[in-house]
């Protein structure tokens, strides 16, 4: 238990041992919401260190884009678990802390003597979190998977209608998949650390990342077993609307209700062609939806996104602006939340990062710390946890431990 | 522990008053409802959850005798709820709100802005009823601010967060992005009501939370905000390709509309990747040699890939370049995953006996914990089904008082 009390999560200490987006990002929200979050890394650093995006001036160890969006608010401490040395110093740090956040490939963990039944003698009541592709058991537990094959392995890709069908399905951002599985992974361990704080008992929660994947899509699933439906990317088309170019980008447009639809006439000033009785009904608009779209694009090619959406708020239409990047820090509503916040790494200079999707009335939000530099926090957390004396550090150091 | 010794459910104890309906909200009270809490769902015959009608709306109905009790996606999302009916216009029912308030842990809704306050039931009102409330909303942009009465669905607020300019190949248009941006929500209002509640543990402390779905969204983009910030780049979209990897892509696979996604990143993988399939010459050929040169040459290395992926089905593939150590894995259906032999495995689905329609198939919690045994499940709640013993026994009203409740339609 650690001292400053600040955040919502402040008073318990979480251990990551993490290689992967969604591992690092499941991290990343408990330490966002004030748990002190020790991330341990290999001394060579972790993986993503090396993954971009990277600054004009070229790759580097503290400077990829990814790495510190998903390690603002962590420490690095760097322990070669190579050595049983560095074991013996992973096991006393988690001995002291509350939750183990962990994805490496299944069994590797047990050939390290750090499984859930090697560490529960030392480790009284730990909540250990194991975010695999496929989870430990089941047929395809020792499967490899890259975010993209995890991505089309949970059924988003195979659901999203691309415009040329004999092209291959698509995936929706490089990380998506994995991002999501991060936030199901947190709300389980939050849920296990509770039960540890309440009743004092520990937990090993296998996080496969394919089954909670799928059961985003468990609405269509449900569909498919009880309703004779199958749907995918070639079912799903909208009668009318959805994505319609305009000056300057995309808008989409879904405004399936009567009322709706008269909203729109109202924002589009009443064109007569709105008035036409072949667009009178719903269902007279998606016999006739082909032709209603093209009139529609009409009017919007020549307005900018921001104008549409804008008239569309004002008129209660059901429109949104297919944000870019540049569009989402502009956004205004985004803007007003504070949603965005801009740190200073040491080496990165000023960045601008998304925070997080929630306010806390009674726990105000508080400014986040930038991602680690490697091994930054080593001496301080070896020093101040485990009490090891400069000699012993220096000692370790020698030895390629720490 | 229960007096068998069995290691109860971690949010076991906790009671959740539940007024979200159609998908984020009702996955975020599934959820605490998989792990332990008792949720109640409250309903009304005059508002009823969208997904109760979803065979009209997808004009999938035969007629449209199809009851609001036939709905197997309201049974999927809305499993182990208990259901109660109150007519919120009625006065009456807001006394019953508190009184279930008083009882309880948290209390969740997708109203628009500013239903709470008007139904007096909003954080400031309802801890002076139970000082440790937790009270948590979840809306599209969030409540306040100049785009809060923002209206939509799941494709526009995917598009107002930023997947769906990431969604698609670089000369087609984006691509809305459908049902799973709902349960992205709903992820993130269960994420910040357990947080919530550890924060209670050890202070006592209640909560307004307000969580904006749009800005969940946004996060799944988080590394091209901090590119755009870094560098000015704008991300676009661009299929499965990948920066620095070939091969990085989905593959045409025997079988109508079959897909098999690959990425070899590493030279092992690659090389294992051209041993498996029986072509080791790509592994000398300069164009295929290196990383880079791979990624330079990627699509003609995609045009050979798919040249022998073409006469094989994907699970097959799939099993030829695991086993080499190579991430392969099928373009996944909805009828794939329905068929799944390792979710299966993992028992991630099964089956309830509706009381009306009958036994369904669902899909269980998708996780698995070592010490805490899975909960047999219950079919989600048909209208008011269990409000008399929410009235009675939880509440300690009378049954005559239940049946003036009921006569009065304060219960409708």
């Amino acid at each position: 238990m650690k001292e400053q009390d600040n955040g919502l999560l402040a008073s318990a200490t979480g251990i990551e041992l993490c290689h992967t987006v969604g591992g690092q990002f499941c991290s990343k929200l408990l330490g966002d919401l004030g748990m002190e979050v020790l991330k341990i890394e290999q001394p060579e650093g972790d993986a993503l260190r090396k993954t971009g995006p990277f600054p004009a001036d070229g790759p580097h160890p503290e400077k990829s884009g990814l790495f510190l969006y998903l390690n603002t608010n962590k420490k690095s401490v760097t322990i070669n678990l190579e050595t049983a040395d560095g074991r013996e110093l992973f096991r006393s740090l988690l001995a002291k802390a509350d939750i183990l956040i962990e994805d490496q490939p299944t069994g590797a963990l047990s050939t390290l003597g750090l499984d859930y039944e090697q560490l529960k003698p030392i480790c009284r009541n730990i909540v250990m979190t194991s975010i695999t592709p496929f989870g430990q058991t089941g047929p395809y537990a020792d499967y490899k998977a890259y975010p993209l094959t995890g991505y089309h392995g949970g059924g988003q890709g195979n659901l999203l209608r691309n415009e040329h069908l004999e092209r291959p399905p698509v995936r929706a951002g490089a990380y998506v998949n994995e991002y999501e599985a991060g936030i199901g992974a947190a709300v389980v361990t939050l849920a296990a650390h509770y039960r540890q704080r309440m009743q004092g008992h520990g937990e090993h929660i296998d996080f496969s990342k394919f089954q909670w994947n799928a059961s985003l899509n468990r609405a269509n699933i449900c569909r498919f077993f009880n309703a004779n439906l199958h749907e995918t990317r070639h079912t799903y088309k909208l009668p009318w609307g959805g994505v319609i170019k305009c000056k300057d980008g995309y808008v989409i447009l879904l405004a399936n209700e009567d009322h709706h639809w008269r909203a729109l006439t109202e924002m589009m000033d009443k064109p007569s062609w709105a008035l036409d009785k072949r667009f009178d009904k719903a269902f007279d608009r998606a016999k006739n939806g082909v032709e209603l779209t093209g009139l529609v694009a009409g009017w919007f090619g020549g307005r900018a996104k921001v104008e549409l959406h804008a008239l569309a708020l004002q008129h209660g239409v059901p429109l949104g602006i297919v944000r870019t990047p540049a569009d989402l820090v502009e956004a205004p509503q985004l803007v007003y939340r504070r949603f965005f916040t801009s740190i200073t790494h040491p080496d990165a200079g000023a960045v601008t990062y998304p925070t997080y999707p929630y306010r806390f009335s009674e726990t105000p939000a508080r400014p986040f710390a930038p991602a680690p530099r490697l091994g930054q926090h080593t001496a301080d957390i070896l020093t101040h946890r485990l009490s090891l004396s400069g000699p012993q550090l220096a000692q370790l150091r020698k030895l390629g431990v720490i | 522990m229960n007096k068998q010794g069995i290691l109860q459910p971690p949010l076991a104890g906790i009671r959740v008053i539940d007024f979200t309906w159609a998908a984020a909200g009702p996955f975020a009270t599934l959820m605490m409802g998989f792990l332990g809490a008792e949720v109640v769902k409250v309903e009304s015959e005059k508002r009823l959850d969208l997904l109760r009608k979803l065979a009209q709306v997808y004009g999938r109905a035969k007629s449209s005798e199809v009851s609001v009790e036939q709905s197997p996606e309201f049974n999927d999302l809305n499993l182990n709820k208990l259901g109660i009916r109150l007519d919120m216009q009625n006065p009456a029912s807001i006394e019953l709100v508190k009184q279930l308030v008083a009882v309880s842990d948290v209390v969740v809704a997708n109203f628009s802005a500013g239903v709470l306050q008007r139904l007096k039931l909003d954080y400031v009102a309802l801890r002076t009823i139970n000082p440790s409330i937790i009270v948590a909303s979840l809306s599209s942009g969030g409540s306040g601010g100049p785009e809060y009465q923002q209206l939509g669905y799941a494709p526009i607020f995917s598009a107002q967060g930023g997947t769906a300019n990431l969604a698609g190949y670089a000369d087609e248009p984006p691509i809305p992005t459908r049902g799973a941006s709902d349960m992205v929500s709903g992820s993130y209002l269960a994420l910040a009501i357990t947080a919530a509640l550890n924060h209670r543990s050890h202070t006592g402390q209640g909560q307004f939370i307000d969580v904006a779905a749009i800005e969940g969204i946004a996060m799944l983009v988080g590394e091209t905000v901090v590119d755009f910030s870094m560098t000015g780049h704008v991300a676009h979209r661009r299929g499965n390709e990948d920066n620095a990897i070939a091969p990085h892509n989905c593959y045409p696979c025997l079988g109508d509309d079959r897909w098999v996604s690959i990425v070899a990143s590493t030279d092992a993988e690659w090389e294992a990747l051209c041993g498996a399939i029986g072509r080791p010459a790509w592994c000398h050929d300069p164009r295929f040699a290196a990383a880079l040169s791979r990624w330079e040459h990627r699509d003609e290395l995609d045009n050979h890939l798919a040249a022998w992926t073409r006469s094989h089905p994907p699970e097959e593939i799939t099993a030829v370049l695991q086993n080499v150590g190579v991430a392969a894995f099928p373009v996944m259906s909805i009828q794939a995953l329905a068929h799944d032999p390792h979710l299966r495995d993992r028992r991630f689905y099964d089956e309830v006996n509706h009381p009306v329609m009958g036994p369904c198939k669902v899909a269980r919690e998708p996780w698995v914990l070592a010490e805490t045994p899975p909960s047999p499940l219950r079919p989600g709640p048909t209208l008011g089904q269990h409000e008399v013993s929410i009235l009675q026994d939880l509440l300690g009203h009378s049954e005559a008082e239940v049946a003036l409740l009921r006569d009065s339609k304060v219960l409708t």
